[in-house]
């Protein structure tokens, strides 16, 4: 349980000021990492599909209030994208940081995807032009920028091995 | 039994799963009104220890910044005074060697505001001191930010009326900080005018106007009005102007200190044109009519 708590406060810690310090300085334009998503997958990596479905919520819930008009719709996305990467470790090949990067690109973009058509279809905005000029290369940014968090979480022992 | 137990765990991540989608999707259903309601709701809840946290890390900081120009000002302060000390002695020595009249320091002595009386003669204020005072009739009365009035009737050894400087018939004799131009000065309307200022003299906006130790005697008779300390800040010049109908200028000078909101103030005890802070145990009520401590 301490492991767990201590997991979750630091990569929240990691998700908070990644997005609202770091986050605004290494992006190009509206292209940003989403270091919420990068914490999200370590934890969800590390503690399975429970704490990834509820991290994500919680996560989610806390992004939403920047935007009320979408209300749920980010605690949707990334429950579901915490769920579907804990559900995944068990098949993924961890220790190589392709497979690791991978991971949280698919995931970036799955759930970037799912909140641009939620977006879209409930407040009618564009979703060709985003999708092409914000979300695929966000994704792969934030993928990219995972490869360190995540040897620096397996380096502190945070993700855990199944054996 | 490690089947059932893997088992199990799937049915709770999904059944936490479905808890959450259906969670969000309620609120995706919410009218738009509820919604915002609800994500200002939750936006206290789940950010306010961020914010607090973020707020109380910038306080902290503010603080240190503030303590370390407060240090240095501080620092600043001592020399300055030591430097005053310096040339006051050097001026005491020089008044003594010319025979001129010695000059005494001022103490300042805080007293609480406890009662205001708007009339429309006077506009004065109670004031309460800790300690018994030395009062005398035209005392100066002071804030931090400079002279707001002067005593007008003693009524205890601890309390005294204060008229205000915005009373329609009080006039003090004022100077320009930076040419020395005397002028007099009185209330009108919300601000100040400086009267007495010849049209060719130097008036510019932005002019600190402090008080002056110098009697001046004007209209018909001369004003028993009490002398004033030089150079307590009393206002800046706000507007200059030169009407042709008129052989003065038109100087308007906005008051520094907030004659609405008087908490505390300072009455200065005796008549020098410097200041030493003095507890108020070792003032004592005048006796010979003296207010020099």
């Amino acid at each position: 349980m301490n492991r767990f708590l201590r997991t979750t406060l630091l990569l929240a810690t990691v998700a908070l000021a990644g997005n609202v310090l770091l986050a605004p300085i290494i992006a190009f334009g509206p292209i940003a990492p989403d270091f919420g998503l990068i914490a999200l997958a370590i934890l969800a990596l590390s503690e399975g599909a429970f704490a990834g479905t509820a991290g994500g919520f919680v996560l989610g819930l806390v992004a939403d209030t920047a935007i009320p008009n979408l209300l749920g719709l980010n605690a949707l996305c990334k429950s579901l994208a915490g769920y579907l990467v804990g559900r995944a470790r068990s098949r993924l090949v961890v220790g190589l940081p392709l497979v690791e990067a991978s991971v949280v690109t698919l995931m970036t973009l799955g759930h970037d995807l799912l909140y641009l058509i939620g977006q879209s279809w409930l407040s009618e905005g564009p979703f060709f032009r985003p999708l092409f000029t914000v979300v695929v290369p966000s994704a792969l940014y934030t993928g990219l920028l995972s490869l360190p968090l995540i040897r620096l979480a397996d380096f502190l022992h945070l993700l855990r091995r199944e054996e | 039994m490690a089947g059932n137990l893997a088992l199990q765990s799937k049915r709770v991540e999904r059944l936490a799963l479905a808890l959450c989608l259906i969670v969000s999707m309620a609120l995706l259903a919410l009218p738009t009104r509820q919604r915002i309601h609800v994500a200002d709701i939750l936006g206290m809840i789940l950010t306010s220890p961020y914010y607090r946290t973020v707020e109380f890390g910038r306080d902290v900081t503010r603080v240190g910044r503030e303590n370390n120009r407060l240090r240095a000002e501080i620092a600043t302060l001592r020399l300055q005074q030591q430097a005053s000390i310096r040339f006051r002695r050097d001026r005491d020595g020089l008044r003594r060697a010319l025979d001129l009249m010695g000059v005494a320091p001022a103490a300042l002595v805080p007293c609480e505001v406890e009662r205001r009386r708007v009339a429309g003669s006077a506009s004065m204020v109670r004031v309460h001191a800790a300690q018994p005072v030395a009062w005398q009739r035209y005392q100066p009365v002071i804030t931090t930010e400079g002279l707001v009035g002067r005593v007008h009737t003693v009524t205890g050894q601890r309390t005294a009326w204060v008229e205000l400087l915005t009373s329609p018939g009080l006039a003090v004799t004022c100077e320009l900080d930076r040419s020395g131009l005397p002028g007099i000065l009185h209330a009108r309307g919300g601000d100040f005018d400086l009267a007495l200022i010849g049209r060719d003299e130097d008036v510019r906006v932005g002019d600190e106007v402090v008080s002056s130790d110098i009697a001046m005697i004007y209209g018909e008779g001369e004003h028993q009005g009490g002398r004033l300390p030089r150079g307590l800040p009393v206002g800046v010049v706000s507007e200059v102007s030169s009407p042709p109908e008129q052989i003065f200028k038109s100087v308007r000078v906005e008051p520094l200190s907030s004659f609405s909101s008087l908490d505390v103030v300072f009455v200065v005890v005796g008549t020098g044109d410097w200041f030493i802070t003095q507890s108020p145990d070792t003032l004592v009520p005048a006796t010979d009519g003296g207010g020099t401590p």
